[in-house]
């Protein structure tokens, strides 16, 4: 156990270094900067201004400057200049280009808490009705039943995320009123998001327990175990499950990743002040740092979710060692 | 009375090239205490029979047609899905041939016999555990109570092919049915497998249907046999004579393929001539004919039925029971004598 966190924290910090050395080498290349506006900056201006950012130091240096773990900085900017250690190898994302006065640190702060929470909870409707349809789906595959899952998870992953939000505003909010419309003052207020940014995970989620479960019931070892009498229900649920969890269990790991860093258009819809504009936005207004910012978080989330799939397959499947991951 | 009578089974798979019947018009019988043997090569429908001995014919994708299954004054084909799962198991049960796949490998092997155990007898988790612990003991694993904990790859072939059968004789059923039991096994092991079989029928009466291809086993500890080919009994006999003088040319055929361990000369492993019957594309007349050198016009045209023989002669073996399906038969146990052990 030991072993395995440490293997992976060594992994983690790899992945990253080169998650981050790779976007800022692309937000460079990239044509453009944080200070290219419509309307031009007279030239001195603009020169004070990236002088301030150092966006006129040598790449080299900026990218020392951004990551560690010296801190060059003389202005301050880039955390506190006392500091001899500075950059993300401090825990320091630097300042945002565009929001002024606020450091990226700050930004995530306030964004991500409430991003996570709606993620959260829209992983557990995920999960649990998911789950529960793809098991009903599977336990009675071929019938009726089945079949309607079975569309209903087809439609849950065709359905736009903005549709379903949507709907739910419309019937739940306005039509029943059993659900404030937007904000983020209240648990009330996170259900309908969390829902709508949960549907599409919950049929995928379906479709491969259903999928899963029912190859898994195809084992030899099903047969022993409806052979040994057991009912049908111990047959499915503990012959069956775990083998069958194994490929939900897979596409659960980078999914969450995604869901827990928020998303743009559930946000948007429900006036949520969560991450999710940050992805878009500060790629679109070149924000180099707040865009390596969360390009870092989201690496981090998907490297240790990753981990702990490995994690959750050794305890689902002894065959698999810890030692050996 | 026979413990176990099975009469005209016939089980339907439809494939893709159209439906095959596996087994057809099949009928044996079983008494308490007996060990009947169901030999054949692998399609003549012994696996299907053992399956539908244990109601696992439709989960595996076939139809039972027509057929009865009498066991303690019930017809166990007219059950339901709930009703079998009680018989399962703790009146009939089936040794499955792989141990490697049969076995759940997620599950330790404790859960997977103390289960059985639970579900049938009601037992607590802990007294289940220990009986099963007992029943590994008493299939000769050495330290049980440590393996209880163990996943089956933890163990090797032979131990998990005992810890299968453990898992099917912990409840200690009336009707055993070993799906070749010992083809995964080298032969000392084969061997023990096949001794703890006796001793369940010695002991305690249980009924044993062993499912082989195995013709060597079969003689040593069958009482009574069923040769099948594409679905049907072609001869049934008592093992001492089936194989002393066969009645059917491809029981003779299958005595003359099978594999010599003891030979002193070493020689080709000898198979029974032509291919393997095709279920779906089954010859008219006698379904052996293609494969059999005794083949005339009649067989190629007429189904032989299964029967005795009418004239009685002393070089014959004559028990009443003593049935095969072939028009040749009484020339070929008179003129073909097979010759003994070599």
């Amino acid at each position: 156990m030991i072993g395995f966190l440490r293997r992976r924290a060594v992994g983690l910090v790899l992945t990253v270094w080169i998650v981050v050395t790779c976007a800022f080498a692309m937000m460079r290349i990239v044509p453009g900067g944080p200070f290219s506006e419509e309307r031009k900056l007279p030239a001195a201006v603009l020169a004070n201004v990236e002088a301030r950012y150092h966006l006129d130091w040598p790449l080299w240096r900026q990218y020392l400057q951004y990551v560690g773990p010296l801190n060059l900085d003389e202005h301050g900017l880039f955390g506190d200049r006392e500091r001899v250690f500075g950059g993300v190898l401090a825990g320091d994302l630097g300042p945002s280009f565009r929001y002024r006065d606020y450091t990226v640190n700050q930004i995530l702060a306030e964004s991500l808490p409430l991003s996570l929470a709606l993620g959260s909870l829209a992983l557990a409707w995920a999960v649990v009705l998911g789950g529960a349809i793809g098991v009903a789906a599977a336990a009675c595959r071929g019938t009726k039943l089945d079949l309607a899952l079975r569309l209903g998870a087809a439609l849950g992953i065709a359905l736009p995320n903005f549709v379903v939000a949507g709907l739910l505003v419309l019937v739940f909010a306005l039509t029943l009123g059993w659900s404030p419309i937007a904000g983020s003052t209240s648990f009330a207020h996170f259900v309908l998001p969390s829902l709508a940014l949960g549907a599409p995970v919950a049929a995928y989620v379906a479709r491969l327990v259903r999928s899963g479960l029912v190859e898994a019931l195809q084992a030899d070892w099903v047969r022993t175990a409806v052979a040994k009498g057991l009912p049908y229900r111990t047959v499915v649920l503990r012959h069956g499950l775990r083998a069958g969890l194994l490929p939900t269990v897979s596409y659960l790991g980078p999914a969450s990743a995604g869901v827990l860093t928020g998303s743009l258009v559930i946000e948007r819809i429900f006036a949520l002040p969560g991450a999710g504009s940050h992805f878009v936005a500060s790629a679109l207004s070149r924000d180099y740092t707040l865009a390596l910012g969360v390009t870092i978080v989201y690496s981090v989330l998907i490297y240790s979710l990753n981990s702990l799939v490995d994690f959750v397959y050794t305890r689902l499947d002894p065959r698999i060692a810890l030692e050996e991951l | 009375m026979s413990l176990l009578d099975v009469k005209n089974l016939r089980v339907r798979y439809d494939g893709p090239r159209g439906p095959v019947w596996a087994v057809d018009q099949l009928s044996f019988e079983l008494s308490a205490g007996e060990l009947v043997a169901l030999v054949g090569e692998s399609g003549s429908g012994k696996s299907t029979t053992a399956l539908a001995l244990l109601g696992l014919v439709p989960i595996s994708g076939g139809t039972i047609e027509t057929g009865e299954l009498w066991y303690e004054g019930r017809n166990l084909l007219t059950l339901s899905e709930g009703e079998w799962a009680k018989v399962r198991a703790s009146e009939i049960a089936l040794v499955f041939q792989d141990a490697a796949s049969a076995l759940n490998p997620y599950l330790t092997i404790g859960l997977q016999i103390s289960e059985v155990l639970e579900t049938h007898r009601g037992l607590s988790r802990r007294d289940a555990r220990k009986e099963a612990a007992r029943a590994l003991g008493d299939v000769g694993l050495p330290d049980p109570e440590a393996k209880l904990a163990n996943y089956p790859h933890e163990l090797s072939g032979g131990q998990r092919q005992r810890a299968l059968l453990a898992m099917a004789l912990v409840a200690k059923p009336r009707v055993i049915v070993a799906d070749e039991p010992t083809s995964a096994l080298d032969p000392a092991l084969g061997l023990h497998v096949l001794e703890l079989l006796e001793r369940e029928r010695k002991t305690r009466g249980a009924g044993v249907v062993l499912v082989s291809h195995d013709l060597e086993l079969v003689a040593a500890h069958a009482d009574r046999t069923y040769v099948l080919y594409a679905g049907r009994v072609v001869e049934h006999a008592s093992a001492r004579e089936l194989f002393a003088a066969p009645w059917h040319p491809y029981t003779a055929a299958l005595w003359r393929a099978r594999a010599r361990l003891d030979g002193e000369r070493p020689r080709r492993l000898a198979a029974v001539p032509g291919n393997p019957v095709d279920l779906a594309n089954l010859p008219a007349g006698c379904a052996f004919h293609p494969r059999c050198e005794l083949a005339r016009e009649r067989c190629r045209s007429e189904r032989p039925e299964l029967s005795g023989v009418l004239r009685s002669d002393a070089r014959m073996s004559l028990s009443a029971a003593r049935r095969a399906a072939c028009f040749e038969k009484e020339s070929l146990a008179l003129e073909r004598p097979l010759e003994s052990e070599p």
